[in-house]
């Protein structure tokens, strides 16, 4: 361990970190996977392995496993507040938009000839980013039962097929992050639009900010809902994952700084470096819980996972 | 019964079988001077962990042995810097305790080959390289081995063994176990019984 500290240590000085906080190994498993959550409740995981869909508790066990028999492009969203119906997974699948309930899927949104990405929203409502053939481009709000709320309409590269969307769950702000260029939309308002993206992107719902970063590159940026910037950081190490740790105010970055790996934990108020914890290998995913705690990192075919307590934190 | 329990069954047994040959009742009783005698071994091992890509890693193996009874003899051994090839990357040194049972193969007094099997409990004293802060262990565990021995002096012999390993840390372990397979290629110094 006194390697890895030691090789981090000058890392987190050189970008003035000052206030660590703690991040204790706790669990590792084992497994190949395509895409993982972490509940919102962080006691489980869901996973993506194949068409298969599986939570998992911490003790590598499948609680529920639903196999979709049709391709998964990826687990838009877990949304498990209603705990009365328990978690509930929003998939991307290429003919739809899914929401897969324990061992049933319904098809919520249909895709014949629309592209759409969904997000969880408020009350158990739904934003997407769909691209109609007659209609164009345009995020849309539908409620708990899928009626439609609000529509905002948005230029055709922003439904580009790398587009990512993310959406604050209480106030249904949204952010849709392209390459090259990100848009915020609040319901009934004309979007704003600004130059910067990638492939990367995840929101901070404490602070209500969105990190951009392109994989394989160093840098990292962030903005607002009304496009003021709110960190630019270089950290050096080619970015390979990019997540948010919920109420935490963190972002999480998986960053490959040559033959090992490293997860960065960045504060969205100003990307200033809160803890660079070293790992055996550059990390494919990161994930973190929306409660602040815990972090997944996924190592090839490995789960790992991390306790986080902020520095000063009784 | 799962697996796990299978296989501490299996040392129980042992384990049982050896203190029912302790008993001076015993029809086991006395040494067979054909099978058993202090001894002690030393050699290089292979072994093989799961792990992404897997791969083997070296290491050095010590046992010593004293007879109990019959063709019964407890075995201690020593391995260093057991590792895991998981993420992880635990490693440290192993000590067990074996019971053992021994079989001479051929006639005379002095045949020259011998086969032995041996299950007993372990203690890996694994740290992780990336978070020993929190994987302190020992983690327990069993091992069970089968070998053959080659006898073409009185007192030097070769032992060829293969064998598994189970250590058990429940959580903190990558799925909360670790576990792999080694070949071992021992000198053997044999205490000489015959006559």
């Amino acid at each position: 361990m006194i390697g890895p500290m030691r090789r981090a240590l000058p890392f987190a000085l050189l970008l003035g970190c000052s206030d660590p906080g703690v991040l204790e190994h706790f669990l590792a498993m084992e497994g190949t996977y395509r895409d993982v959550r972490i509940s919102d409740q962080p006691d489980d995981l869901h996973v993506l392995r194949g068409t298969v869909l599986e939570r998992l508790n911490f003790q590598n066990e499948a609680v529920d496993q639903f196999d979709t028999e049709d391709p998964i492009s990826d687990l838009a969203d877990v949304d498990e507040r209603d705990l009365q119906r328990g978690p509930r997974v929003l998939v991307n699948a290429e003919d739809g938009l899914y929401l897969v309930e324990t061992t049933r899927a319904d098809r919520i949104l249909s895709a014949e000839d629309t592209k759409i990405y969904g997000a969880r929203t408020r009350n158990g409502g739904i934003l997407t980013l769909e691209d109609h053939p007659e209609d164009g481009c345009g995020l849309r709000w539908y409620d708990g039962v899928q009626a439609l709320e609000a529509a905002v309409s948005l230029p055709d590269d922003a439904c580009l097929d790398t587009a990512t969307i993310h959406v604050d769950r209480d106030s249904a702000d949204a952010f849709v992050v392209t390459p090259t260029r990100t848009w915020a939309a609040t319901p009934g308002y004309d979007p704003l639009t600004w130059e910067g993206g990638g492939d990367l992107s995840a929101f901070d719902p404490a602070h209500r900010i969105v990190a951009v970063a392109t994989r394989g590159e160093t840098e990292t940026r962030a903005w607002d809902l009304f496009g003021s910037e709110a960190f630019f950081t270089d950290l050096g190490q080619a970015i390979t994952d990019l997540d948010d740790l919920g109420v935490a105010g963190t972002f999480l970055y998986g960053t490959s700084p040559g033959v090992n790996g490293r997860l960065v934990l960045l504060s969205s108020l100003d990307g200033t470096v809160l803890h660079a914890e070293e790992l055996p290998r550059a990390p494919v995913r990161v994930r973190g819980a929306e409660v602040g705690t815990p972090v997944l990192v996924g190592l090839q075919a490995e789960l790992h996972l991390f306790e986080y307590t902020p520095t000063g934190t009784p | 019964m799962n697996r796990v329990s299978a296989q501490f069954a299996i040392g129980a047994i042992f384990a049982g079988l050896t203190c029912a040959a302790l008993s001076p009742n015993n029809a086991f009783a006395g040494i067979d001077p054909e099978a058993s005698g202090f001894r002690g071994a030393i050699g290089p091992l292979l072994r093989s962990d799961r792990g992404t890509p897997p791969g083997l890693k070296g290491g050095l193996a010590i046992e010593a042995e004293a007879p109990v009874v019959w063709r019964f003899a407890v075995r201690m051994d020593f391995v260093t810097g057991m590792a895991s090839q998981d993420q992880l990357r635990a490693s440290g040194p192993t000590l067990g305790i074996l019971p053992t049972f021994r079989q001479p193969l051929g006639k005379g007094q002095a045949p020259r080959w011998a086969l032995d099997v041996a299950v007993g409990p372990t203690l890996w004293f694994g740290k992780s390289t990336w978070w020993e802060g929190v994987y302190p262990g020992p983690f327990p565990g069993f091992r069970g081995v089968g070998g053959v021995e080659y006898r073409p002096h009185s007192i030097v012999a070769i032992r060829a063994e293969g064998g598994t390993d189970h250590n058990y840390g429940t959580l903190p372990l990558l799925n909360g176990s670790a576990h792999g397979w080694d070949a071992r290629l021992l000198v053997v110094a044999r205490q000489p019984t015959n006559p």
